[in-house]
């Protein structure tokens, strides 16, 4: 099942594992459905367990919608590095010479690609169940798009540090949401400035260093979480 | 003959200090000796903080007596995060350079750290109803220190869950690392999410300076609880050891002396 | 509303989490004692049943 080259440059690994971790993904399309289905659940338990006033859904809507997504995160989250440490193949790209590092990221793309855009992309309707203006959904999309990536990349080191447990599932939540509490701050504070018609680039400002930041150090933490769940 | 003579290293004392508290009976038999002196001067500094606070110092203007909490509630605050901060620079230790006391020491904070974000939490909870007249009020301290418990929670569960002590250990070393760098960017930003939503910044000590008769008990009560500290984190620490080295030969030396 | 109860609640909570803070890992090394005692016992009962 290994698609990686032994030798080779390490663009053309990147790439290479990058190629083979979407085509898995898109082997079992079914389950590329699942976020997706999870999150149109859980916002349309929202109406339904507070009530459709329209105000009120549209006063929450940010909130849940981001929380919606975090969750949604989450569960998916499990599968980034699960099947490759339990075939063993997690161990070959250890021996393999290319830095974990840079695997890492390889994998927490093509996860965000399969699991996080289509949170970005499901948003404007998820938007509109919530009775969220209008003018806000560029500001919604802009906030997810810019803060899905930084979940995944933070989550990623929660996934290596609990990757050998069984149920290290359960575990990775209570490990990653005080970490994910900065992101949901200043991503719904964007969409409800912007509803009220405040500025708000100074949030997506601080989503974008959030992320760069993110892509810089997250897969370093998350290449030593794997290296001491393997060791 | 040629000898080459080869120069004594010289052997520097700290060094020499450090290496010892690295072997697992040389620092149980030499923190054992310190326990008892670091409980006495906590008790003391306690029952002087508490006689200040409580029997001497006045009631607040404006909070009336329930500002006595604060005495409690301040220093516990200072105590977690100072407890989390030093987790996480012995965690860094313990994962760079592999030391195992540094392990077992990083490990036996996260306990005494919940402890004192839980007593922050319950203080302040009780502060705030007498106050604000409710028991739970979304300010920036109580959520901050929310989310800095499920931070010790987080590491104490990940430790708890991985069966090798050592790699358990260095997995939660390395959170407690991650929630440290994360640690600042959560307080501001939970510091800021709360003046968004509540107009002005409401805190349980307001803007004003602190009294001298209030700022004396406050900073002696904090002092005691590094006692505190010390004590129960070098106790924690000899324990994990009798346990992790229950079949080497220094424990049953330990336990023959004890009979 | 007086406050004293406030007051006595927040100190006497303060105590027990402390106390139990402080109190638990002595008790876990009487346990660690007595672990070690039957494994001493164990080892004991196999020398004398190799001798």
């Amino acid at each position: 099942m290994n698609a990686i080259p032994a030798s080779g440059s390490l663009s053309r690994a990147f790439f290479a594992l990058l190629r083979r971790d979407l085509l898995l993904a898109f082997r079992r399309r079914t389950e590329l459905l699942f976020p997706v289905i999870f999150l149109l659940v859980v916002i349309s338990l929202f109406p339904l367990g507070i009530g459709p006033g329209p105000q009120l859904l549209a006063r929450i809507a940010p909130g849940v919608i981001w929380i919606a997504a975090l969750l949604a995160t989450v569960i998916s989250l499990d599968a980034l590095f699960r099947s490759d440490f339990e075939d063993g193949t997690l161990e070959q790209f250890v021996i393999s010479g290319h830095p974990l590092t840079l695997i890492a990221l390889a994998k927490i793309i093509a996860h965000w690609l399969v699991a996080g855009l289509p949170i970005v992309l499901l948003s404007p309707l998820l938007a509109l169940w919530m009775n969220l203006p209008m003018e806000s959904l560029g500001v919604l999309v802009l906030t997810l798009a810019l803060g899905t990536p930084i979940l995944s990349l933070i989550g990623s080191i929660g996934v290596g540090l609990t990757i050998s447990l069984k149920k290290g599932g359960q575990l990775l939540s209570l490990l990653v949401f005080p970490l994910y509490v900065p992101i949901l701050i200043i991503a719904t504070a964007a969409v409800m400035a912007s509803s009220d018609s405040l500025p708000y680039t100074q949030f997506l400002g601080l989503l974008l260093a959030g992320l760069i930041t993110s892509v810089t150090l997250a897969p370093f933490a998350a290449a030593a979480a794997l290296k001491i769940s393997l060791s | 003959m040629n000898t080459t003579k080869k120069s004594k290293p010289r052997k520097n004392p700290v060094v020499m200090f450090i290496h010892k508290m690295g072997s697992p009976p040389w620092f149980y038999n030499f923190t054992g000796k310190f326990i008892p002196w670091l409980w006495l001067i906590f008790g003391a500094l306690t029952i002087w903080g508490l006689y200040l606070g409580l029997v001497k110092a006045p009631a607040d203007y404006q909070q009336g007596e329930s500002v006595r909490i604060m005495y409690l509630h301040v220093p516990a605050a200072w105590m977690s995060l100072l407890i989390y901060s030093a987790m996480a620079v012995m965690g860094f230790i313990a994962l760079v350079w592999r030391i195992r006391i540094m392990e077992i020491l990083t490990m036996a904070s996260a306990p005494i750290g919940a402890a004192f974000t839980i007593v922050t939490l319950t203080a302040g909870s009780l502060w705030g109803r007498p106050t604000w007249g409710t028991y739970w009020v979304w300010d920036a301290r109580l959520t901050s220190e929310l989310v800095l418990l499920f931070l010790y929670l987080g590491v104490i569960g990940l430790y708890n869950s991985i069966d090798e002590p050592r790699k358990a250990a260095r997995a939660a070393c390395l959170l407690a690392l991650v929630g440290a760098v994360n640690l600042p960017i959560i307080h501001y930003s939970v510091k800021w999410w709360n003046t968004l939503h509540q107009g002005s910044s409401i805190s349980l000590l307001g803007g004003s300076s602190i009294d001298a008769s209030m700022l004396w008990p406050l900073l002696i009560m904090a002092v005691a609880g590094k006692f505190y500290y010390a004590a129960n984190l070098l106790t924690r620490a000899r324990v994990t050891l009798l346990e992790q080295d229950m079949r080497k030969g220094w424990v049953r030396e330990i336990l023959k002396e004890k009979n | 509303m007086s406050h004293a109860p406030f007051i006595w609640a927040a100190y006497l909570i303060g105590v027990v989490v402390l106390l139990w803070c402080a109190v638990a890992p002595l008790v876990k090394r009487r346990s660690i004692t007595r672990d070690i005692r039957r494994l001493i016992q164990i080892e004991e009962r196999s020398v004398d049943s190799n001798t």
